[in-house]
């Protein structure tokens, strides 16, 4: 007997059974059985003006409620746009599913219209991904591709949808099970390697938590804490671990790195262990693997065994979920005497504390002198650090990371591996539809703003109560500060002049604006804004044109070579990535 | 200096496997000099890829891990290492 259902309504039936809520997506003829199967589900299609937007908004989604955020769009060119998202899902272990339509099975390899290679073109920017050719395996492969996004280290997958695949009658099994026969979850964490943990542990002194994204996945604040109130030591994070650990608790040394604290990096050249809670030592925290702190032992906690000795070689460490891996390593060490090493830790916060002030470089006639910082800050201040905040990526993002505090786990959103520029608005919408009850403020620039700025026709049609803060220095301000410093200020690409009227662009949405230009206007202003409850808003500071991020560590460098002010004669290019 | 590797993967024969092990040894520095798939004997689920590699040995276990992480392979193991 013939099945009433095709395979693209079996698809959405099963999506919908694994409690999808939202899919994010852009339509086109490939995909036109898959949107069909959608118009009678209770999964909420949430249309974007471009596929990146809908990739984003997915992750956004997924940061905040750890499901996978679910992505649909057409073939070739549909198809293609969702790279550059996957690739940002991929690097920062989120999940995501992205359902990409394609030609016909019969035109696969012919150059069809619209015919793109997504299969092969995204291997290397996803956890796994599938072409099906057979509409029998529809109900197999979806339900394999939610395991695989979600099990272990997170990440994105792919299926690849021919048109005729999802419009021929499925004659299946809906309840096909998975059957990967290769996919091993990892292990319990070996009892031996968390007792090598606990023994280095036990022994030190001058012991400092790194805390990484992979606590927050894991769910392991609350185990964090438990450790670092123990054996009382300092707690430092990567710009993705921030909420792993509360960043007003005393023991906070906020975030390290290239752009982080002077007190965390420098305390990182004094401690005798660095306990790696998901994280990957990655170029921005260590700068230079070889010469990262040899004085102190190497602790990792990792789900992923590849990411053990990647970079750097531990002197202990276990293989398994971070929140298991500290519960099992609780009863195992104790109290440790850290008195004159948390001592010396304030000493450090009083020395070099994290602050700003009024802006005594050169502000060109008729420019603003207002500072990011500033602003970040007082809205840190109204909020009560109450929000969850996405942001861009560039100077805005690093300022925002220093000032605006993150103490709850999941309320801190940044493209942090791929640093991709246009996410922070998107994600912003995606983390307001999962909470539509939760202040959602996204902190971008005026140069990733514009990437990504046309899905303020999707914000403001869901009237969703989200802020847009856009930090206008005119400039690709984070590439201009490099230029500033190692090439002797001259600044080739990174001038913006011809932005919109940001107000006005709002505006023209249907969107409510406001704008900052003074020191003045700053507290109430914001205050106003984030009362404006009746939709999105777009909060435009001019500020700064020619600010800079400090402390920095240029690529490649050891925290020995950390710059806090603006270096009165170039620098030489930092040989490190970038 | 560059190392002869020869490994042994165990796999399921999933679509795309083969540019995927290609990837990851292409992008670590690893040519392959010879591949040669077959059944597995063991296990019906399963079959065997014996891959002969050139690459810096700084990396091996780096590439091992990556090559295990894969989702349709079950085990790799490094059979032979000779200096060239
Ligand atoms: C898609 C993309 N293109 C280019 C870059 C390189 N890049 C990193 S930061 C930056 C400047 C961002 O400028 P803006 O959004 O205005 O933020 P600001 O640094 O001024 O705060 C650029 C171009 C990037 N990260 N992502
Ligand atoms: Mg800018």
């Amino acid at each position: 007997m013939e099945s009433a259902k095709n395979g693209a309504q079996v698809l959405i039936e099963i999506l919908e059974q694994l409690g999808v809520e939202y899919i994010f997506g852009y339509s086109g003829g490939a995909a036109l059985p898959l949107f069909d199967a959608l118009y009678h589900s209770s999964i909420k299609l949430i249309l974007t003006r471009h596929e990146q937007g809908a990739t984003h908004m997915a992750d956004g989604y997924a940061r905040v409620t750890g499901k996978p955020g679910v992505v649909l769009v057409t073939s070739g060119p549909g198809a293609t746009n969702t790279i550059t998202g996957m690739m940002t899902a991929q690097m920062d272990s989120v999940p995501m599913i992205v359902l990409t339509g394609q030609t016909i099975t019969s035109l696969l390899g012919l150059d069809a219209f619209q015919e793109a290679d997504i299969f092969g073109m995204t291997m290397s920017v996803v956890k796994h991904n599938y072409l099906i050719k057979n509409t029998a395996d529809i109900s197999r492969i979806t339900r394999e591709a939610f395991h695989i996004a979600t099990s272990g280290r997170p990440g994105p997958v792919l299926i690849d949808l021919p048109k005729d695949v999802t419009s021929a009658p499925f004659n299946g099994s809906l309840t096909d099970q998975i059957d990967l026969p290769a996919f091993q979850l990892p292990a319990r964490p070996n009892p031996e390697s968390i007792q090598s943990l606990a023994d280095l542990i036990n022994q030190s002194h001058k012991p400092i938590l790194l805390v990484g994204h992979g606590a927050l996945l894991s769910g392991a604040a609350p185990e964090v804490r438990a450790l670092a109130e123990l054996i009382q030591a300092p707690v430092t994070n990567t710009l993705l671990g921030k909420g792993g650990f509360p960043e007003t608790h005393p023991l906070s040394l906020g975030m390290l790195g290239m752009y982080g604290t002077v007190y965390a990096n420098k305390a990182l050249l004094e401690c005798d262990l660095i306990l790696s809670i998901g994280c990957r030592w990655d170029d921005r925290i260590n700068g230079n693997p070889k010469k990262f702190c040899p004085q102190a032992k190497k602790l990792h906690i990792d789900i992923d065994p590849a990411e053990i000795g990647k970079i750097v070689v531990p002197d202990a460490y276990a293989i398994g979920d971070a929140k298991q891996v500290l519960q099992e390593l609780l009863p195992l060490v104790h109290p440790l005497d850290t008195e004159k090493w948390l001592e010396r830790v304030q000493e450090l916060k009083r020395l070099y504390p994290l602050q700003y002030r009024p802006f005594n470089g050169n502000i060109p006639e008729g420019s603003a002198s207002l500072r990011a910082q500033h602003v970040i800050d007082v809205l840190y201040q109204l909020t009560n650090g109450n929000a969850i905040i996405t942001t861009d990526v560039g100077q805005h993002q690093m300022w925002a990371a220093q000032y605006f505090k993150t103490d709850q786990p999941d309320t801190w959103l940044s493209s942090g591996g791929a640093g991709t520029m246009g996410f922070g608005f998107p994600a912003a919408i995606g983390a307001q539809l999962a909470r539509p009850d939760q202040q959602v403020i996204a902190i971008v620039g005026d140069g990733g703003f514009q990437m990504t700025l046309c899905e303020l026709s999707t914000a403001a049609l869901h009237k969703l109560p989200l802020k847009i803060l856009v930090i206008d220095n005119k400039y690709l301000g984070m590439v201009r500060q490099w230029q500033e410093f190692f090439l002797d200020g001259r600044y080739s690409g990174t001038d913006l002049e011809g932005n919109p009227d940001f107000c006005m662009l709002a505006q023209a949405y249907g969107v409510k604006a406001f704008r900052i230009t003074k020191e003045e206007e700053l507290e109430q202003t914001l205050a106003e804004a984030l009362a404006y409850q009746s939709g999105p808003c777009l909060i435009h500071a001019e500020v700064v044109k020619e600010d800079n991020v400090f402390p920095m560590i240029p690529a490649g460098q050891s925290i020995h070579e950390m710059i806090t002010e603006s270096p009165t004669v170039p620098l030489q290019m930092p040989e490190g990535s970038t | 200096m560059e190392t002869q590797h020869t490994f042994s993967l165990i796999y399921a024969r999933k679509p795309g496997i083969l540019i995927r092990v290609a990837l990851v040894l292409e992008r670590r520095g690893y040519t392959i000099e010879s591949m040669n798939t077959s059944p597995y004997d063991s296990n019906p689920d399963f079959w065997e890829m014996m891959l002969t590699t050139e690459g810096d040995p700084a990396k091996l276990e780096q590439v091992t891990r990556q090559l295990a992480k894969l989702i349709d392979v079950f085990a790799v193991q490094v059979l032979r290492e000779v200096y060239c």
